[in-house]
């Protein structure tokens, strides 16, 4: 899987995760937020993200019912009631706006999961270095430090805990006070080991010439059909937002014509073509031993 | 001509009013490998960055005299063809990794001076084919050893095809194994593919066979610079610290001839004979630590798998055994800071039942890398530190412990600006100062010069003496064999030897001293070269 994954272009998955991402944010039609989940499911549990897929679904219920108190507690608006208490109406289009708030939020997370399935990271600095080496050394060195820190955090926490530091003292003030030796450390750490990659990169000729590519990705078919179906996707959507097609407000009325209709239907038809062709793009070729 | 040729070069770093080299003269020939060694601090790595250009035009300074490669200066080559013509593999395989998968690391080079592509992929996997680690060609550098992140580093300067890869204590991070693999590899490079070799190494003894010349340093000045013969021959007995263990005790024989390597050494003394060591007398004081059945686990696997041991009160235990073997969780969870079943009991108490505060208050505990506990403006604060944590208020405890390590005239420096040895002892005293019954150290020899190692383990010795129990992980057999009276070897998460020298590196295969591996077919309990030098009997062979 990996392999078929890794020979989808970065631009190509690039583009995917932007159209979809640009779709989650500015559209609040349940079937449209409902048809980008299809594609994205699809390439993770194809990509055997699975349990990864559960556990975000899992970990966001609490967050999703926690949403829908509070908007149910503060958000009188709406016309359905579902229940009056303490003479506070609760009404149903706040608890659905609710609930599709917290499912766009999911999909936020569910669309950077799959960049993170799709984009090997080397492959990623490969493509980005030969268009801007400067940037994506600073950005390659940064996110190499983070799970460095964390592991330094953990070691250091230890060592001061046995030199006396208190860590589970009460007061902001005083949490502050016990991490700043902590910090410290990270910070110098940090510093030298930043300096030591640079050193490092500029004896290998870093920055010295025009930048080649090893395993330079070419566009393939493939990469043409994610492009042309996320440009098609895209631009339906635009076309239909500027013709009033998809104009659906939860508190306005809750009105099942305006959820599906034309536009959210075509919406909700190319969402589905995409995911079945991401499908046929990974899927796996079959050996037969004749 | 001279492959490599430094002429009058001088040094000094960005806002440095002291030379950091001082008019260094030098010359490498092609295919030559050069061994630079010398105390921390004398300008090795320094030396080594004006070759490959960083110094000047990455750190910046003030540069006297002349860099020439290939008899052109280096002011006049341009950074792509420097990169392709020579490149440097540093003493942190963690910090000069950029990429995240192997493969693409030993690209990353290529792509930077702009190789043709069509080319890179062949390089790559053909540099990988060479130092024979293809099988760990797709996998995440992370997941990787100590020796493996090493190994691909090498790789990736070997992809260029330089012409000369400077190494900068490149097995100082690395256990034993892993560091002789390292140099397997090295000594490939050098004979099949003809590549000049330049090394800075503290530690000789691993290099010094490879070497065609010994350079040697101290205060940015060249003190010796040529072959190992000269070298052996010199009478400058600051030399006599650089060089490795079986020639200074040839030195010792007076045997005038150099010996070329360990075999020939053991040639050379096979007439030798040796009084019989004095038995070393047992420990017989009360268990100050009983474990029973421990198991700890480290992420996903078993590290420390059902280890029975009674530790005594005055014992100074050297906790041997290759990487991974369970060394530093064994330690961790005595500390209490990692959980286990089975059970520790420190002075009778169960580890597991008391607060880390208090445990802390009996065991002291020195991580591999003193730096950790370095956060204060002065050595005085630093010691303070600790014992305000503790809500100690008798100060006189602060100079008490910076005499008796030493440092007590270095109490109002910061403690960054020391050596690395006083460094360290700033460590040990931030943990010492609450006068703990044991002292546990992680690896504490990592990356010190010899001296510093010999100052540390007199250091150590003396609080043992005075009634410290140490305990001590090292992967150093010849420091431990020197200060150690007890030892403990560890494989895979068990313990599969305890003792004492005798017992433990008398037996030892790998695991034991240099000294033992050369004289244990005359005499197989000794261990250190002060023994070897006073049990020897003088016959007429050696005369």
């Amino acid at each position: 899987m990996r392999k078929k994954l890794d020979n989808i272009h970065v631009f190509s998955t690039l583009v995917l995760n932007f159209v979809l991402l640009i779709l989650v944010i500015c559209s609040d039609n349940p079937l449209i937020i409902g048809g980008i989940f299809i594609p994205i499911m699809c390439v993770l549990v194809v990509a055997g993200k699975l349990s990864s897929l559960k556990r975000s679904i899992l970990l966001f219920i609490p967050f999703a019912i926690l949403t829908i108190i509070i908007n149910l507690i503060f958000v009188t608006q709406g016309k359905t009631i579902i229940f009056i208490l303490f003479n506070r109406a609760f009404t149903l289009e706040a608890f659905i706006y609710a609930l599709s708030l917290s499912f766009k939020l999911l999909l936020v997370i569910l669309i950077f999961m799959l960049l993170g399935v799709m984009i090997d990271s080397d492959k990623a600095v490969s493509f980005f270095s030969s268009v801007m080496p400067k940037t994506t050394v600073t950005m390659m060195v940064s996110l190499k430090m983070f799970p460095q820190m964390k592991k330094r955090m953990t070691s250091l926490k230890e060592i001061y805990s046995i030199r006396g530091v208190d860590f589970k003292v009460k007061g902001l003030k005083n949490k502050i006070k016990t991490y700043v030796p902590l910090l410290s450390v990270i910070l110098e750490d940090s510093l030298e080991s930043a300096f030591d990659i640079g050193e490092s990169s500029f004896v290998r000729g870093f920055l010295s010439s025009k930048r080649t590519v090893y395993d330079r990705k070419k566009f393939i078919n493939n990469d043409y059909i994610i492009l042309f179906s996320s440009m098609i996707l895209l631009g339906t959507f635009i076309i239909i937002k500027a013709l009033g097609k998809d104009n659906f407000n939860v508190y306005d009325d809750i009105n099942l014509s305006k959820i599906i209709n034309k536009g959210s239907v075509t919406i909700f038809i190319l969402t589905f073509v995409l995911a079945g062709e991401l499908l046929c793009i990974l899927k796996e070729k079959k050996y037969v031993i004749h | 001509m001279s492959y490599i040729k430094l002429e009058n070069l001088d040094y000094y770093y960005p806002r440095e009013k002291i030379k950091t080299l001082n008019n260094i003269n030098f010359a490498v020939d092609q295919g030559d490998i050069v061994l630079i060694t010398g105390k921390s601090g004398s300008g090795k790595s320094t030396l080594a960055k004006c070759i490959t250009g960083a110094v000047p035009d990455f750190y910046g300074g003030i540069v006297g005299g002349n860099v020439y490669i290939k008899g052109e200066n280096i002011r006049n080559i341009s950074q792509k063809e420097r990169a392709k013509e020579i490149t440097m593999v540093f003493q942190d395989p963690e910090r000069q990794l950029t990429m995240n998968r192997v493969h693409r690391e030993i690209a990353f080079g290529l792509e930077n001076v702009g190789t043709p592509e069509e080319k890179i992929k062949r390089r790559v996997f053909e540099s990988l084919q060479f130092t024979n680690i293809s099988h760990i060609a797709y996998r995440d550098i992370v997941s990787l050893s100590g020796g493996e992140k090493q190994k691909v580093a090498i790789t990736a300067a070997l992809s260029y095809m330089p012409n000369c890869i400077i190494l900068d204590e490149p097995t100082s991070q690395l256990d034993p194994s892993a560091a002789d693999e390292v140099c397997a590899i090295i000594k490939k490079i050098n004979i099949e593919l003809g590549i000049t070799i330049i090394v800075i190494e503290q530690r000789v003894d691993r290099w010094f066979d490879l070497a065609d010349k010994i350079s040697v340093m101290e205060d940015g000045n060249i003190i010796f610079y040529g072959e190992k013969e000269s070298y052996y021959r010199s009478l400058d007995k600051r030399l006599l610290d650089f060089m490795p263990t079986y020639l200074k005790f040839a030195k010792l024989l007076k045997i005038e001839q150099i010996p070329e390597d360990l075999k020939q050494m053991r040639n050379s003394i096979k007439k030798l004979k040796f009084k019989n060591p004095i038995d070393e007398v047992k420990n017989s004081g009360d268990i100050i630590i009983d474990i029973k059945h421990l198991f700890c686990t480290y992420e996903d696997y078993e590290a420390v798998k059902d280890l029975n041991v009674s530790i005594k009160k005055g014992d100074f235990i050297g906790i041997l055994g290759a990487n991974g073997a369970g060394k530093s969780t064994f330690m961790k969870a005595i500390m209490g800071i990692k959980k286990y079943s089975g059970s520790i009991k420190v002075l009778g108490r169960e580890v597991a039942k008391l607060k880390l505060r208090d445990i802390a208050g009996t065991i002291g505990y020195v991580s591999q890398n003193p730096n950790d506990y370095l956060t204060k403006e002065t050595v005085y604060e630093e010691i303070k530190f600790t014992l305000d944590n503790f809500n100690i208020n008798d100060y006189t405890l602060i100079d008490e412990v910076l005499k008796s390590f030493d440092i007590y005239d270095v109490k109002d420096k910061n403690p960054r600006d020391l050596s690395g040895g006083q460094r360290q002892r700033v460590a040990i005293a931030s943990i010492m100062v609450v006068k703990p019954k044991i002292l546990m150290l992680d690896e504490p020899t990592r990356g010190l010069d010899i001296k510093i190692k010999e100052n540390l383990g007199k250091m150590l010795k003396k609080i043992n003496n005075q009634g410290t129990t140490v305990l001590l992980i090292t992967h150093d057999t010849d420091f431990a064999g020197e200060f150690c009276s007890e030892f403990m070897l560890m494989f895979s998460g068990e313990k599969v030897a305890i003792g004492n020298r005798e017992e433990v590196l008398g037996n030892g295969i790998f695991y034991t001293t240099t000294i033992n591996k050369l004289i244990r077919s005359r005499e197989k309990n000794i261990f250190t070269l002060k023994q070897a030098q006073e049990l020897y009997v003088e016959n007429e062979e050696t005369k």
